[in-house]
């Protein structure tokens, strides 16, 4: 195995909303090249994080720093540009473009310079046509994406924030609503993405995805950092197990 | 006189309070705004033309736009405000009742011609006048100021310490909790929208009087205005329509004093820019009415 | 056809275009009477007082309108919805109180004396505005307002830098109600600050509500359809407003994206489709 450096550093982030902590003092460090799990119960502030990666929203404290640059502070669109791509909980598709719009909407090109592009039509559609081909959805590029079931809407938010040529993925429950077969496939799917990127941050509440994906985890537990290490030895922990399957009976 | 403007701009400003309220009822119980409030206003002139044409009598013309005006809310309702939803349901009710305000003037251009006509009812109250702080004031414009007061106090009682306001401020609050405490919240809807229409027309009748004719131009010369008052006071605040509508109608007064009279009325809509950028809640609206206006 | 009804034909489709072009971005403005009244007054002065030909007359006074949308825009799309309506309405409010103000202009009496525009002006900028957003809407551009509009957070996760897209189409907007206003004013030789109230506005809205926000094609057809349509018959020539209204209420009850909903598709794959 090769020395990885880190890709991304959390040191001590935290998020109130008002009166409410919903975060306190996270820190953890994703290595190029893994898949870094982040598992906790509902409410726990797993997609807080993700917001606050993303920029959504800026941290009430704590640092971020992407591959040695620190990043804190960045507005939402810089750090897009810096190569941070995140896919949506509740899928945030555009749904009356079609596939392959999607797709093509997200070409970086594109985005930087949008009056240039008025010129450059067919610009970046073989890269796009890769992607849609690689997440399974060549036969459907031409349907709106409000279109599609499920697991393909799925597959064409994975392509679509590809298409941003980031250096870290950040996956919102993306087997959220998923039945097995469909997660099944969804593993494969994340595989292939995993060859496109330096690291993937995957927040999920499906233990098959997490164990079948992930080389580590960490645990959040409401707003906290509660443990954080290989897949095993974390969702075997108490506390883990007793937030996951305590008074909610959930595994 | 500087006592005789101050007095003048209190007067219309109490005509923009209860415009204002209207509006700012609205939002806060169904989250919307509606745009037929200020030609309903307009009309509410035109009745109270018709209902003296009639019989002479101020009381008759008050109690005819007051029904007149509240049976058109209830229509405006019906027609533009059924859709629920959020943002787009909001913009699509906006448009159209928009479009119910164009309907208005035109059904009155068709009726009545696009010119002012005199309103013959100013005169009931016979001639004479009186004196308040040295200014001069004509019966009519006596009762306009009474019944503005009257009015504004009424609708608190009415919200205040009434059932009826009781339910109105439930829904407003929380629409599903009222639901569920067994409000009727459609019911309540069609209460607001019967309520502030009908104070809608009531007003317009006191401009009229207050001016002695009425006028097809009103709704947008000086009833829009009110709504960038709701939002300068805050959007679904009673106390910033009150409060909003008293200070716009002072400020123009004083502009007009001071010699700025054509520019009076720019000072609303600048004011109204002004807070929507900086302060979108307005002076004492609530976050959640004008937190989301930020993109 | 009469000439008069080409030209005011052509006029409101640029209008409703200027509507149109900012709504791309998802950005709902009723200002395009203060933008269509400062190219007009801008225009007018030109030829009027320093002897400019019409044509470079009338960009002038849209180029300036083009800043003035930038200018407004940039504080005013800060806000969104029913919020930025209210904001765009009291623009164009107060540009009729501004110019009724400035004695320079005419003030309240109005701006006289402009002249030379043809209904061929107007059907010119029509084929040359026309032909600009055709081939946007088949342009990677295209693509970037349609994610700006539909959903501006996701839109910037994905890069896009949905603050310049906003502003610009806000502007570009401005720019083409301000060429509109310059020929307007050089076709009726006088207009006053009133001309420009914000009924403009409104009508400029509803075509488009009319038309269809989804294509540019929207946009044209309601505005020519409620120009021409009432001219040909006597009873809506008379009810006019009343007929416009009652039909934006309806739409807006039974089909309120408009009459032509067709989003059309800025490029295809060429592959064969799947069984739906």
């Amino acid at each position: 195995m090769t020395t990885s450096s880190p890709l991304l550093t959390i040191e001590g982030l935290g998020k109130s909303f008002g009166g409410l902590r919903a975060l306190s003092d996270v820190s953890l460090t994703l290595n190029t090249g893994e898949i870094l799990g982040i598992v906790g119960p509902n409410g726990a502030g797993k997609s807080v994080l993700i917001n606050l990666v993303t920029q959504f929203y800026p941290p009430s404290a704590g640092r971020l720093v992407l591959a040695g640059e620190d990043v804190t502070g960045h507005s939402r669109l810089r750090m897009a540009r810096c190569g941070v791509a995140r896919t949506f909980q509740n899928i945030r598709l555009f749904k009356r473009m079609t596939v392959l719009e999607n797709v093509l909407a997200a070409d970086p090109d594109t985005a930087a310079r949008p009056l240039a592009s008025i010129f450059r039509r067919r610009a970046g559609l073989d890269r796009a046509m890769e992607l849609i081909d690689l997440m399974r959805l060549g036969a459907l590029a031409d349907r709106p994406a409000g279109s599609l079931p499920y697991g393909a809407a799925r597959r064409l938010e994975i392509a679509r924030a590809l298409a941003t040529r980031p250096r870290l993925l950040l996956l919102d429950e993306p087997a959220a609503g998923m039945n097995e077969e469909e997660t099944a496939a969804l593993v494969h799917d994340i595989g292939v993405a995993r060859q496109r990127v330096e690291g993937i941050l995957l927040v999920e509440h499906d233990m098959p995805l997490i164990r079948a994906l992930s080389s580590r985890l960490v645990a959040l537990i409401a707003g906290c950092k509660v443990t954080e290490g290989p897949v095993a030895e974390v969702l075997s922990d108490a506390r883990v197990i007793e937030a996951y399957l305590g008074p909610e009976g959930e595994a | 006189m500087l006592a005789g403007q101050i007095v003048n701009g209190l007067m219309v400003g109490g005509l923009y309070a209860l415009l204002a309220i209207g509006f700012t009822l609205i939002v806060g119980v169904l989250h919307r705004i509606n745009f037929a409030h200020t030609e309903v206003f307009m009309v509410g002139g035109f009745v109270g033309l018709v209902a003296a044409q009639a019989l002479p009598s101020i009381p008759l013309a008050l109690a005819a736009s007051f029904v007149v005006g509240g049976l058109l809310g209830v229509v405006v309702e019906r027609i533009s405000f059924r859709r629920l939803g959020s943002e787009e349901a909001a913009i699509t009710a906006a448009l159209s009742s928009m479009a119910v305000g164009l309907l208005l003037v035109d059904l009155v251009h068709h009726k009545w011609g696009t010119e002012p006509l005199p309103l013959p009812l100013t005169d009931a109250l016979g001639k004479g006048g009186f004196e308040i702080f040295g200014v001069r004031f004509v019966p009519v414009q006596g009762l306009v100021l009474v019944l503005t007061l009257v009015l504004v106090a009424g609708l608190w009682w009415l919200i205040e310490k009434t059932r009826t306001g009781r339910n109105i401020r439930a829904v407003a609050d929380n629409p599903t909790a009222a639901a569920l405490l067994g409000i009727p919240v459609k019911f309540v809807g069609q209460q607001v929208f019967f309520l502030t229409s009908a104070l809608a027309a009531l007003t317009g009748l006191l401009f009229a009087l207050r001016v002695g004719t009425v006028n097809s131009d009103v709704g947008m010369s000086f009833a829009l205005k009110a709504l960038a008052v709701t939002a300068i006071g805050g959007m679904g605040s009673l106390q910033g329509a009150v409060v909003g509508g008293m200070l716009v109608g002072l400020l123009e007064a004083l502009a007009i004093q001071f010699g700025f009279g054509p520019l009076a009325d720019l000072l609303v809509w600048v004011f109204m820019i002004l807070v929507l950028l900086v302060r979108p809640q307005g002076l004492f609206g609530s976050v959640f009415h004008g937190g989301g206006a930020r993109a | 056809m009469t000439p008069d009804l080409l030209f005011f034909t052509c006029i409101n489709i640029l209008m409703a275009w200027s509507v149109y072009i900012a709504l791309a971005a998802g950005a709902l403005s009723f200002g395009s009477a203060a933008f269509m009244a400062a190219g007009c007054y801008v225009a007018g002065l030109l030829t009027v007082l320093a002897g400019w030909p019409l044509l470079p007359a009338c960009l002038a006074g849209a180029a300036l309108s083009g800043v003035l949308g930038l200018l407004l825009g940039f504080p005013a799309l800060r806000v969104r919805g029913i919020y930025l309506i209210l904001t765009t309405i009291g623009v164009s409010m107060s540009m009729v109180v501004v110019l009724e103000n400035i004695d320079a202009v005419g003030g309240s009496v109005g701006l006289g004396g402009m002249a030379g525009a043809t209904p061929w002006h107007g059907a010119a900028a029509v084929l040359v505005v026309g032909l600009a957003l055709w081939i946007v809407s088949r342009s990677p551009l295209q693509r970037v307002l349609d994610a700006v509009r539909e959903d501006d957070e996701v839109a910037a996760a994905l890069g896009m830098n949905t603050v310049a897209v906003k502003l610009g189409a806000f502007a570009v907007g401005a720019v083409v109600a301000g060429f509109a206003g310059g020929l307007y004013g050089h076709y009726l030789s006088f207009v006053r600050p009133d001309t420009f109230n914000v009924l403009v506005s409104i009508y400029a809205v509803m075509f488009v509500i009319l038309g269809g926000v989804n294509n540019l094609w929207g946009a044209a057809v309601g505005a020519a359809v409620m120009t021409i349509l009432p001219e040909q018959v006597a009873f809506m020539r008379e009810w006019r407003p009343s007929v416009f209204a009652v039909t934006i209420i309806v739409l807006l009850l039974v089909r309120p994206q408009g009459l032509l909903t067709r989003r059309f598709a800025t490029i295809a794959s060429g592959r064969k489709a799947d069984a739906p």
